[in-house]
């Protein structure tokens, strides 16, 4: 537990079938680290619990029901002040080579862009703090 | 014989059923015949000739003052007719024959030439592909139905016009290729032939402006060493296309659906390794590195499998930085590193020394390294060397990577670029790899401009070029 991540949250989104096991690994990690984990199953329910909560930074996956990753993203910065500037990981499955992803990257500014398949969740934590620690 | 003569006569007028011989034929059917016949028709001559020796006849008859002719033209006719008669056979024998046997060979030749010709033309019209020929100066001496179909044009109408007047090509952006870079151009000048496959993106335009995509094989007709013309075959491959645009666009949709559960055994082996999930015994600790071991070239196919879609579907980004080869390779080496040594290589590198900064996509070039490199280490027996040299030469950068050992097999060489290709030999050596490396090495360089070309053999081991331009292509 470090003093970085006491009263932190950590606003976990993720899709709702398969994802459940990616999501529930991630929450017992971030746990691990000394997190506060909140999740949601879509873009819509978690765009509703990032504006009440707050959270310090936000998992956010690109393909779920609802409401997509980018959709969601940009009307979160779009909303008021705080979400413009919440810092925002994007964790897919989708390789970043559409103009859609590219031009969403761009406007909406994620702090990282990662493929989940190709990083270990330590680094996933180290991103995090990394992240955080910059605010 | 009568037979004979019958053909003799009516095959050489053209008409080939008749029955009536000359002689059964009336006076009056005669004159007729005689108006209706050329000048240079053996019954026509015959005729001629009969009346000729009647008229002779009555004139020397005359000039010798046959004083009682009309009283005695009786037995003039009887003269003539018996002069004719005795000419007859000889005549027969000696002109007729010989001459209306020419005719008769002439007339059969062209007519059986005629047949001849229209069949072929019935066959070459009906060629269920598009089909056209074109003669040395590019005028259409043929043209298919299908290909009238296909280009909407009226094939007569096409016949003695040039071919770029008729339809136009393009490339894949859409651009009119001009008249002298078509495959028909060419082939005229070159006489060697062209195909193109489904991945050559030619397109041909319709008369409407519509343009489709087509597979061509465009071969020259050469007769006695000189190219009098050329033949363009081709088909309408918008539905190939298609095909291929979903196979390989399914692949995309699998590849990206099966990086989720290979996440979730990622990160859970990982959690149980570090100790997150409670006490790991040894034992269970080495399965599960195994687990994990197995997962990650899961992971790296997939990958592999979603650049190459990638790069068929046209969505590989190329994005360009500033990027020093030379630090790319001695990363890439570094990673290397426990191979190198295990096998106890010799590693040779030779930079050039003021080697300029290349704009290159930096994941795309670290890429071609890791796989050149990568290759060169799999491949080069215990103990043997590798040779990496960078240097700047004309317009180009020049990449060379040597490695020693038994070099490519000669058999398998032409296919060293295509997909899923490994070698037997590749494949006792190292069971890992997918066949799919230089493939997609080769779709990025030539992408961004560049060509890669390869030596190998017995003795000297193996060279793989790889030239990049130094002013990026866009």
């Amino acid at each position: 537990m470090n003093d970085e991540s006491k009263n932190k949250k950590v606003l976990v989104i993720e899709e709702i079938e398969d994802d459940a096991s990616l999501r529930k690994v991630i929450h017992d990690k971030l746990a691990l680290e000394g997190f506060s984990v909140l999740e949601a199953n879509d873009g819509e329910s978690g765009l509703v619990i990032a504006l009440r909560e707050h959270p310090d930074l936000i998992l956010l996956d690109i393909i779920m029901p609802k409401m997509d990753g980018l959709t969601m993203m940009k009307k979160l910065r779009e909303t008021n002040e705080w979400g413009k500037n919440v810092p925002i990981i994007l964790l897919t499955n989708l390789s970043a080579d559409n103009d859609k992803i590219m031009k969403a990257i761009t406007d909406n500014e994620p702090a990282y862009y990662l493929v989940k398949s190709n990083w270990t969740i330590n680094d996933l934590v180290t991103r995090i703090r990394e992240r955080l620690s910059r605010v | 014989m009568k037979p004979r003569r019958t053909e003799f006569f009516f095959m050489s007028t053209h008409k080939t059923n008749q029955q009536n011989t000359n002689q059964n034929r009336t006076t009056s059917k005669k004159v007729l015949s005689f108006l209706h016949l050329g000048p240079d028709n053996p019954v026509h001559l015959f005729i001629f000739v009969s009346l000729a020796i009647f008229f002779v006849e009555m004139a020397i008859m005359l000039s010798f003052q046959y004083l009682f002719i009309f009283s005695h033209l009786f037995e003039t006719f009887i003269d003539s007719f018996i002069l004719i008669l005795i000419m007859y056979p000889v005549l027969l024998y000696f002109v007729f024959k010989p001459l209306t046997r020419q005719n008769l060979e002439l007339a059969t030749s062209k007519f059986l030439i005629e047949r001849e010709k229209i069949k072929k033309e019935a066959i070459l019209t009906s060629v269920g592909d598009g089909f056209v020929v074109v003669d040395n100066e590019g005028k259409i001496i043929e043209m298919s139905n299908a290909a009238g179909e296909l280009l909407g044009v009226f094939p007569p109408e096409c016949k003695g016009k040039p071919y770029n007047k008729i339809w136009l090509m393009r490339d894949k952006e859409g651009n009119n290729v001009p008249e002298k870079d078509r495959p028909i151009q060419i082939v005229l000048r070159t006489g060697k032939k062209i195909i193109s496959d489904i991945s050559t993106d030619f397109y041909y335009v319709r008369k409407d402006g519509v343009a489709f995509p087509v597979e061509i094989t465009v071969s020259p007709v050469i007769l006695e060493e000189k190219i009098i013309g050329v033949v363009d075959v081709f088909r309408d491959i918008t539905k190939d296309k298609e095909i291929d645009k979903a196979k390989t666009e399914f692949v995309s949709l699998v590849s990206h659906q099966l990086r989720t559960p290979l996440t979730a055994i990622n990160w859970y082996a990982e959690m149980i390794l570090n100790g997150d999930a409670g006490e790991v015994l040894s034992k269970q600790k080495e399965y599960l590195q195994e687990i994990y071991t197995g997962n990650q070239r899961m992971i790296k196919l997939v990958n592999t499998l979603l650049d190459v879609s990638r790069l068929e579907l046209g969505t590989f980004v190329i994005q360009p930085e500033p990027v020093q080869f030379k630090d790319v390779a001695e990363s890439v080496f570094t990673e290397l590193t426990p191979q190198i040594t295990s096998r106890k290589l010799t590693i040779n590198k030779q930079y050039e020394p003021s080697l300029p900064i290349i704009s290159a996509d930096p994941q795309q070039t670290r890429m071609i390294f890791q796989n050149l490199l990568g290759n060169a280490v799999k491949y080069v027996e215990d103990g043997g060397e590798i040779r990496l040299s960078i240097f700047a030469k004309g317009r180009d950068i020049l990449i060379e990577v040597w490695n020693s050992g038994g070099g490519i097999p000669f058999s398998a060489q032409p296919k060293i670029f295509t997909k899923l290709f490994r070698d037997e030999l590749a494949k006792q050596k190292n069971s890992e790899g997918n066949g799919l490396g230089l493939y997609i090495v080769k779709s990025v360089v030539e992408k961004s401009g560049g060509k890669i070309w390869f030596k190998s053999g017995k003795k000297e081991g193996t060279t793989f070029y790889v030239s990049f331009p130094l002013v990026s292509k866009n």
